[in-house]
């Protein structure tokens, strides 16, 4: 690497200017001079300017860039991050909230704050809303939507979460590619869909399994008494592992290796240990322990689509958004139609996984070639990961979010299941000798509490013992950056296919009798479609809008076809200065004719919720 | 139109003859005075009855409270009605009319109240009730889609004041439906049309009925709804941004997309409000609406098919057994017969109270239009009707056969018009050539009926519908589960180990809980208590023991428990068992360790 690239992390101008053609930034007025004497398609001449404030504002470096500019930079991360933060450890609630704050402050054009609402116990759910503020409006520029933590023991998922709005800030000034994204599209981060949980899971004694749950108070076990019979730390250490018993009956022995391993033993084979899972007490007196703790639904069983009640979808509350922090979510994402792509963040397991979560229902095809090209892609960027269906490939899931959000919205959305066992030791194993060999190994024991005798109230002298509840499903401190990182890439690969329009050419051509064909190509620069095939067939989002505004010319008819020669094109009935277009294909263009009467100067606007909006200027001469 | 209908109003109202509005002196206290499509006339408002609700609140057994506030700023109110402490007792849930042009269950079930709590003192079996049950009731679950049918001029409304794009074409409201001929009513328009659906009836050219193809007819009319085709997608009026029903938006069977569905499942202030105050009356074990999807005479219909599917879709065979008792009885007390096929539902809040809230579920329609008595001569001229049978308006050119004696296409409408007619209420609006703006050179007539009749009986009918449905809530308790503890016993076995057993049974005429209720795990099993035994080393059993679902009449649970009362532990003098569970009231027993 030389000298001079190190020294210049941020983006010149003239580094600006060699992005793609101007004329196909979608937020932009590319100010479109056209004159046409022949009949000639495509003959116009489209100039354009660069706004007054472009990307290029961000490369002022600051002070402190002009202090680090000795630094070697490691590629794929910003050379001297303003907010500071470790991507190898866990954020506390009022640590996420202070890294959004930083970057807020830190950088005020791309990052705003705001909160969606309370949850059950009254932490505010912050959200970020992240664009370059300097062009184009947010509400009209394509919208990728990501959540964490819906589930507040799977952490990590709020750190890619969060990590991804650091990255985007951070990475603003010195990458093109980022700042295409931010100049083109808006970014909603929401990394803690469950806070309560969240701090529950940091500071109270939980597995790596638990709170999956919110903290609404239930009477799980329905008599009439709430949460009064919760796990319990027998031992005091912080962490709720499992319980076992000594028998010379039991169904379990101890690994040769892995002594804290219990092993299920051979048939004819004698065991040492039985089971009595994880740690606590009957204190209702019921005869069962732990069956009435905190919470005991499931965030992510409360979404529209599919609904069923908990008979039929364990974990089902009461009805769909029964839950205050997804019904404040759904209403921040309701409010923003513009929202075209949608991630979640979960673990464990290594999976991209899509819809439909229940296989008596289906998306349609064209769709789901859409799902199959991201997902595909998925595979590469994150080893060891696999792309999914949660119906067929994993189990059956009704009233997900990720089905809320294609089959409701129109919007498509994948699932990350963060954290595979691939990454122990680059192999597919999966096997739980695995887990404690990587601890052994890598981990040096930190990963688990051995087996403790603890006096028990009903089981008399018993072992408590097991992973910690920050290992199992999390990733450990050195992989914890790489984890996001790679999820991080997935998620903006996604982000960058939505669809992105364009007016690719305009060309004018007089028909006699004072009479002009206007003839736009508009273009969908993305493999996304402007409406996914389930939008369409439930009306879920308005066509994309074409207009051709102008006091000098007179409409007199308008059509558009998908076909250079114009067969089976539509006449646009009403409105016909407007050219109503129901979908704009992935990677496709769509040709808008206009005859019109008269002589002068117009605008053709277009407009699409999801697709975001372009304009050129036009002359008719 | 060749009477006028509001003829007979002519001394009280004169300013409303050209609108059909029907002027009426309101309120307990006789001072206000409003104007109430005829309808509702006599039919309690809203602020008539808040006040009503607030008069019977000062009973000491009465507490009103609101569930929530509407988008509309009106209250979902909530009256309570019981000696002693309410939420510790068995409860029944009623509520009023869950389709807002439905005002009569809202009368009905406020005059139940009325009636109720009038005879606390007086009446035994009414004091009875109510030292042993709960009585919730919501009468106007729907309060702003109630509120739209009280306005000019008279159309029916089918959601609440959130603003929808009823015909999803991306602008809302653009098309609502009109009053085109000013008089007061928005009914119906039908254009000639030989490709179209529906034909006259040849027993009376008002009524039109489907076309049927296989008996070689041909069309005669298009129906459509009487207004304009504002944003000329050549519907009529099918964009009132019209809400969001209430009776559409529970889970079950939701109709996603529908009109008046609403962006989800309990997406509104009233549905949230009064799902969350179900869950949160875990002691509620049976609740009543009011709805045109009636099934006290439509009895659900269990199949042994959906008996065994994952996700059940209908009354189970052994509920609908249950529910069956009792609506035969109520069948045998109501005034009316022949009550009119119910409408299918989705999204209604009656499946949804049995099959996800898994409770005894009862919707009643509460009227519909009598058979019309036999001497028909009258019929049309008594009625302010405003054809003789045998219409010109039948089309001369009509090429259709008469419609035979015994088919039942246009029974109902003609029996109705009969009945109208008889009565002496206008109904009925006579088919009046318009000159549609929309519909150039054809033949467009408005008329039909207006709207509200069909669902809403004369006031003056109203009363004697009341007293059935205060009868079903008797019914329902007088079946209720009851459980009693039998053969307790304690037996040292010696050496400071005790057996305490003892039977729970069901001596109720309907079981502990609806077979739904333990599918859906949405009810609180019965809970039997040993106490006394501080100090005890449990050997089997523990101190409480749940309880599943007991049958009616003698279903019967042993509960059996084993423990060592160690030497230091003092041995009980007296036990107590408790039974208790939220919808039954609790039974407890001493013993002795004998």
């Amino acid at each position: 690497m030389n000298k001079t690239q190190s020294q210049t992390p941020m983006i010149a101008p003239s580094t600006s200017s060699q992005l793609a053609r101007p004329i196909t930034r979608t937020m932009r007025t590319a100010r479109a001079m056209l004159f046409c004497a022949a009949p000639i398609m495509f003959a116009a001449t489209l100039l354009s300017q660069e706004p007054s404030t472009g990307a290029a504002n961000s490369s002022e470096p600051s002070t402190q860039d002009v202090k680090v500019q000795a630094i070697y930079k490691a590629v794929g991360g910003p050379t001297s991050p303003k907010v500071p933060v470790y991507w190898n450890r866990y954020h506390n609630n009022e640590e996420v909230k202070s890294i959004l704050d930083q970057l807020e402050s830190n950088f005020p054009e791309l990052v705003k704050i705001e909160s969606v609402g309370n949850s059950t116990q009254g932490r505010d759910m912050w959200v970020a809303t992240i664009t370059n503020r300097k062009v184009g409006e947010e509400s009209r520029k394509p919208g990728f939507w990501i959540d964490g933590g819906i589930h507040a023991n799977e952490i990590q998922a709020d750190e890619v979460a969060l990590y991804t709005a650091w990255f985007l800030v951070e990475m603003h000034g010195e990458n093109k590619f980022v700042q295409e994204l931010l100049r083109d599209r808006v970014f909603y981060i929401l990394p803690s869909m469950s806070p309560d949980s969240r701090h529950a899971h940091f500071y109270e004694p939980n597995s790596t399994n638990t709170p999956r749950s919110g903290l609404r108070e239930v009477d799980d076990d329905r008599d009439g008494k709430v949460n009064e019979d919760a796990f319990a730390d027998l031992n005091g250490d912080g962490h709720i592992t499992q319980m076992r018993i000594k028998d010379p009956n039991g169904r379990f022995k101890s690994h040769p290796k892995f002594a804290n391993l219990m092993l299920p033993v051979e048939p004819g084979e004698r065991g040492e240990f039985t089971l009595l899972g994880i740690e606590g007490y009957d204190v209702d007196g019921d005869g069962r322990v732990s069956e009435d703790g905190d919470g005991s639904y499931d965030p992510n069983r409360d979404w529209p689509w599919k609904w069923e009640p908990g008979y039929v979808q364990r974990g089902a509350f009461r009805y769909p958004f029964s839950l205050i922090e997804n019904r404040n979510m759904s209403e921040f994402v309701l409010k923003h139609p513009n929202i075209a792509g949608a991630q979640t963040y979960h673990n464990t397991g290594g999976m991209l996984l899509r819809g439909p979560g229940s296989k008596q229902d289906a998306y349609e095809a064209s769709d789901l070639r859409v799902y199959d090209r991201i997902g595909k892609t998925g595979e590469k960027i994150l080893p060891g990961y696999r792309y999914l269906n949660v119906a067929n490939d994993l189990y059956e899931v009704w009233g997900g979010e990720i089905d809320w959000f294609h089959q409701m919205l129109g919007v498509y959305t994948f699932t990350n299941e963060l954290f595979v066992s691939y990454n122990y030791f680059h192999q597919s194993a999966g096997s739980p000798e695995q887990s404690h060999e990587f601890d052994q190994l890598l981990l040096f024991g930190d990963g688990l509490l051995e087996w403790r005798e603890v006096d028990h109230p009903t089981y008399g002298k018993v072992d408590v013992g097991g992973f910690k509840k920050n290992w199992g499903r999390q990733p450990p401190g050195f992989m914890l950056q790489e984890e996001c990182h790679r999820n991080m890439a997935f998620t903006l690969y996604h982000a960058n296919q939505m669809p992105l329009l364009n007016v690719q050419s305009v060309s004018i051509k007089p028909l006699g009798n004072d009479l002009t064909e206007v003839t736009a190509i508009v273009e969908n620069q993305r493999w996304t479609p402007t409406h996914s095939a389930v939008d369409l067939k439930q009306k879920i989002t308005p066509p994309v809008s074409i207009k051709l505004e102008s006091s000098d010319l007179r409409v007199l008819t308008s059509q558009h076809s998908t076909d250079l020669l114009m067969r089976n094109a539509t006449v646009q009935e009403k409105d016909r200065a407007n050219v109503e277009v129901p979908s704009i294909g992935g990677s496709s263009v769509v040709y808008v004719r206009w005859i019109v009467a008269g002589k002068g100067k117009g605008n053709i606007a277009v407009t699409s919720v999801k697709g975001g909006s372009a304009q050129v200027d036009v002359v008719v001469p | 139109m060749k009477a006028n209908p509001h003829k007979n109003k002519r001394l009280f109202a004169p300013a409303a003859l050209l609108t059909g509005f029907t002027w009426m002196l309101t309120g307990p206290t006789g001072a206000v005075a409003q104007d109430v499509p005829s309808p509702l006339s006599g039919y309690a408002t809203f602020s008539e009855m808040e006040a009503r609700l607030t008069k019977l609140a000062e009973s000491p057994h009465v507490s009103l409270r609101s569930l929530g506030v509407t988008t509309g700023k009106r209250n979902v109110w909530l009256l309570t009605i019981s000696k002693g402490e309410v939420d510790n007792r068995p409860g029944i849930a009623v509520l009023g009319n869950v389709v807002g042009a439905h005002v009569l269950g809202r009368e009905i079930s406020l005059q139940m109240a009325e009636q109720i709590v009038s005879s606390i003192e007086t009446n035994p079996e009414i004091a009875n009730l109510l030292d042993r049950f709960a009585l919730y009731v919501i009468p106007n679950p729907t309060p702003d889609e109630t509120e739209k049918h009280y306005r000019f001029p008279v159309s029916e409304h089918t959601g609440n004041e959130t603003r929808t794009d009823d015909d999803r074409d991306f602008s809302t409201g653009e098309d609502p439906p009109k009053d085109l001929n000013g008089d007061g009513w928005v009914t119906t328009m039908r254009v000639q049309d030989r490709f179209a659906s529906h034909r006259s009836h040849s027993d009376d050219g008002r009524v039109l009925v489907p076309v049927d193809s296989k008996k070689g007819e041909i069309g005669e009319y298009r129906i459509l709804t009487e207004g304009l085709d504002a944003d000329d997608d050549e519907s009529f009026g099918e964009d009132a941004a019209d809400g969001v029903a209430f009776n559409r938006n529970f889970p079950f069977n939701y109709p996603y997309f529908g009109k008046g569905a609403g962006p989800h499942q309990v997406s509104e202030i009233e549905t949230r409000a009064v799902a969350d105050f179900l869950y949160d009356h875990p002691n509620i074990g049976a609740v009543i609406c009011f709805s045109p999807e009636d099934n006290l005479f439509n009895s659900w219909k269990a199949s042994s098919q959906t008996d065994g599917a994952r996700i059940k879709t209908k009354i189970l065979t052994s509920d609908q057994t249950i529910q069956d008792q009792i609506a035969e009885q109520f069948r045998s007390i109501y005034p009316g017969k022949d009550a009119p096929e119910s409408p299918m539902g989705a999204g209604s809040f009656s499946d949804w109270a049995y099959l996800h809230y898994g409770r005894w579920s009862f919707a009643s329609r509460g009227w519909w239009v009598p058979k019309a008595a036999e001497d028909a001569n009258k019929t049309a001229e008594a009625s302010g009707a405003q054809e003789p049978k045998a219409s010109p308006e039948v089309p001369p050119q009509s090429e259709n056969k008469p419609i035979a004696k015994d088919d039942k296409r246009g029974a109902s409408d003609l029996n109705a018009l009969k009945w109208f007619g008889q009565q002496g209420i206008p109904a009925f609006s006579a088919w009046q050539p318009f000159d549609h703006p929309n519909l150039p050179g054809k033949k467009v007539e408005i008329g039909g009926w207006k709207p509200l009749f069909l669902l809403n009986p004369p006031h003056k009918l109203v009363g004697e519908l009341v007293n059935p449905h205060v009868e079903l809530i008797r019914t329902l308790a007088l079946k209720w589960p009851q459980v009693e503890l039998k053969e307790p016993k304690a037996v040292p076995l010696g050496k400071g180990l005790i057996e305490v057993s003892c039977e729970v049974v069901n001596v109720g005429k309907m079981p502990t809980m609806p077979e739904m209720a333990e599918v859906s795990g949405q009810w609180f099993p019965i809970q039997v208590q040993l106490h006394g035994v501080d100090g005890a080393k449990w050997i089997e059993g523990s101190p409480r023991q749940s309880v599943g679902r007991l049958k009616e009449l003698g279903g019967t649970k042993e509960i059996r428990w084993l423990f060592l009362l160690p030497s230091e532990v003092s041995p009980p003098g007296q036990l107590k068992i408790t039974v208790s569970a939220p919808t039954i009231l609790p039974v407890e027993q001493s013993l002795e360790v004998k």
